[in-house]
Parts: structure tokens; C-alpha cells; sequence
């Protein structure tokens, strides 16, 4: 699996084109929801890089990697549970890699593989990119726990919501 | 990320630190996976306990304002407040240690966050709960007159409402985003 995961990270930078290296400014927002209440948790642990040709501006690949325990939702018990229910001993990390990534202005169509709690789905993502002061990309998805055999942390006899938006800001330069 | 947190609360840090008492005697040998899937498992059955408590105690308190104004049936009542404050005392004590001996999170916020409050408010009702059946039995207890009763009895209550009313705040806390 660690071979697959390293091969997969390094395989955009095989490539040739532009790197920029994704930096601390970038954050991803998790939106989670229960029946008492709905909280979001930040990260800024966010890596990686972003290969593109700036000749025709076609962004080529990205591979992206943030480690979970950077979560931040401003409870350290839900935390400390939400770490808990993704094995994050087991899988630290949640792990982005892109190949296919076709930009028409501001809008870019991301074709992907997103690695989660050991499992592996492909995504189709929508981004709003702008080149002015390196890379940024904005957008949102959403996915669902079961989908990457989550069990889900309850609350009061009721578990959270299966589906989780996510939210993402990347910078890189 | 298997280094414990440095800043947990006293009375885990008593039971679970590195030179803690359940490290020293090697009551509790597992790995750290396993010791937080325990703290999930404790700390889920103190909620649902803690729910229950939380209506047993509400029924307590009604009780105790009937046996105020109670005449005829006062001895009836008096047996049942007893009785159920037998039955809530320890299902309190039982979710209490539940919570109080679970095993380190993986982190704590060194910032005020609802569960920190939560942990503070339960100092309160820890206490609270603690010197109750004490107070309880004061206010039973023979009394030379009816002044000494009455005190008995307005230390008991107002012990009592604090009590209840921060094991309800500190229950309502727990459901904040925050």
C-alpha cells in the first residue's frame, strides 16, 4: 500500500512543467453534522505540489496530502474522537492525486484519486484557480464516510451525518 | 502522535500520565489504538448514564419540593426521595468514574472549549452530588428546633439546585458547536 501511496505522489513529478509548492496558507474545512448541532474543523497541515505548463496554462497534476491530527474544530474531545473513528494510527494521512486537470478560464475540471481512511475513490472536483501570486485554487466537495468505511462517532443514541462537505483553499508557490 | 498529551486534566494524568498509577502497577497493559477506543466506549455510556441520571435527579428534586409542603403523606414521600436519591447517587458515581477514569484523548485545546466547561462545571456537581445524601440526612436527622430544621433544610436545597442546574448546563454544553 506505501508503494502504491509513493508512486502515486511522485509519479506527477515525472512530468515535466511549472512545480509549486503547495504552502502553509492553504486550508481545508470539513463541515460535520449531527441532529444537536453542526461544526466545521480546519486544517493548515496541507502538502504537496502542483505541476503545470505555463506555456498554455494547463495545470498537469497535483498530488496533495494533509495530515488528519491537524484537524482543528475547536473541541479537542470531538477531535480526539474523530481521530479515533478514522484509525488514524493506522492512516494518518488523506491523500489527493490528480492527472487530468483541464482549465477553461477561472475554472478548473479536476479528475482525481482521493485516498481516505485506507481506501481509495476516484472524485471529480470543480476549482476556481487563479495564477496571480502563484497557484490558488478554491472549491468544494462532497464525500460520504461510508463510502471509505468510516463508522461514524454517535452522539446521544444517533450518529453524525454519513455525508461530510469539504471545503479547500490551496496556495502554492 | 502515540506521545500522551502533556496537558490532560489531574485525574487522568493521576491514572494514565507516563508515571501514572495504572501505568506503575501494570493494572492496564494495551496499546494506544486500544486505549482509545476503550475512551470512546467509556465516554459514550457516561453520556447515555448521565442522561438518565440527569431525569432520576430531576425526579429527586420534584420529590424534595413535594416533601416541603407534604402533611399526610410526608412519610411516603420521605422514603421514596430516599430511596431514589439511593438509586441516582449511584448511577451518578457510575457515570462520573466513566468519565473521570477514561484514558487520555489524543489531545487537549489549551484554549477554553465546551468540554473544558463541561469538566469544570462537574467539579460543581461532583461535589455537589457528594455532600448531598450528607445534607440530606441533616435535614432528617433529629433537630433541637424547628430553626435548626429549617436551616438544614435551606443548605440542603440550595446545594441541591446548584447541583441540578450545573449537571443541566453542563450537559446543554456539550451540544455546542464549539
Amino acid at each position: 500500500m506505501t508503494v502504491r501511496f509513493s508512486f502515486l505522489y511522485l509519479m506527477p513529478f515525472l512530468l515535466f512543467g511549472q512545480t509549486f509548492e503547495v504552502n502553509k496558507s492553504s486550508k481545508i474545512t470539513y463541515y460535520g453534522s449531527h441532529y444537536t448541532s453542526d461544526w466545521q474543523g480546519h486544517s493548515s497541515g496541507v502538502s504537496g505540489r502542483i505541476v503545470y505548463n505555463a506555456v498554455n496554462q494547463i495545470a498537469n497534476s497535483c498530488s496533495l496530502r494533509v495530515d488528519l491530527t491537524t484537524f482543528d474544530s475547536g473541541n479537542s474531545n470531538r477531535d480526539s474522537n474523530m481521530l479515533t473513528y478514522l484509525d488514524v494510527f493506522q492512516y494518518s494521512d488523506v491523500l489527493f492525486v490528480s492527472n487530468e486537470i483541464s482549465v477553461e478560464g477561472i475554472n478548473a475540471s479536476i479528475k482525481g484519486q482521493l485516498t481516505f481512511h485506507g481506501i481509495t475513490k476516484y472524485l471529480n472536483l470543480k476549482a476556481d484557480i487563479s495564477f496571480t501570486d502563484g497557484f490558488n485554487a478554491e472549491g468544494s466537495f462532497t464525500i460520504l464516510l461510508s463510502d471509505y468505511e468510516v463508522e461514524r462517532p454517535a452522539l446521544l443514541f444517533k450518529k453524525i451525518a454519513d455525508e461530510m462537505k469539504l471545503k479547500f483553499h490551496i496556495v502554492a508557490k | 502522535m502515540y506521545a500522551l498529551p502533556d496537558n490532560m486534566p489531574l485525574q487522568t494524568k493521576l491514572l494514565w500520565a507516563e508515571n501514572g498509577l495504572l501505568r506503575k502497577t501494570n493494572l492496564f497493559q494495551v496499546d494506544r489504538p486500544r486505549e482509545l477506543e476503550l475512551r470512546t466506549k467509556m465516554l459514550q455510556l457516561h453520556q447515555k448514564l448521565a442522561l438518565g441520571t440527569l431525569g432520576l435527579i430531576f425526579t429527586q428534586g420534584y420529590l424534595g419540593f413535594q416533601l416541603q409542603d407534604a402533611t399526610t403523606n410526608y412519610m411516603e414521600l420521605s422514603d421514596r426521595h430516599a430511596a431514589l436519591g439511593k438509586v441516582a447517587f449511584g448511577s451518578y458515581l457510575t457515570s462520573a468514574m466513566l468519565s473521570y477514569t477514561a484514558p487520555p484523548a489524543l489531545r487537549y485545546n489549551r484554549k477554553i472549549d465546551s468540554i473544558r466547561i463541561h469538566r469544570w462545571l462537574s467539579i460543581i456537581h461532583f461535589t455537589g452530588m457528594l455532600a448531598l445524601p450528607y445534607l440530606g440526612e441533616k435535614v432528617s436527622g433529629p433537630h433541637d428546633s424547628i430553626k435548626s430544621r429549617d436551616r438544614a433544610l435551606y443548605i440542603h436545597r440550595g446545594i441541591a439546585v446548584t447541583t441540578i442546574s450545573t449537571m443541566a448546563l453542563s450537559a446543554l454544553i456539550t451540544f455546542l458547536p464549539l
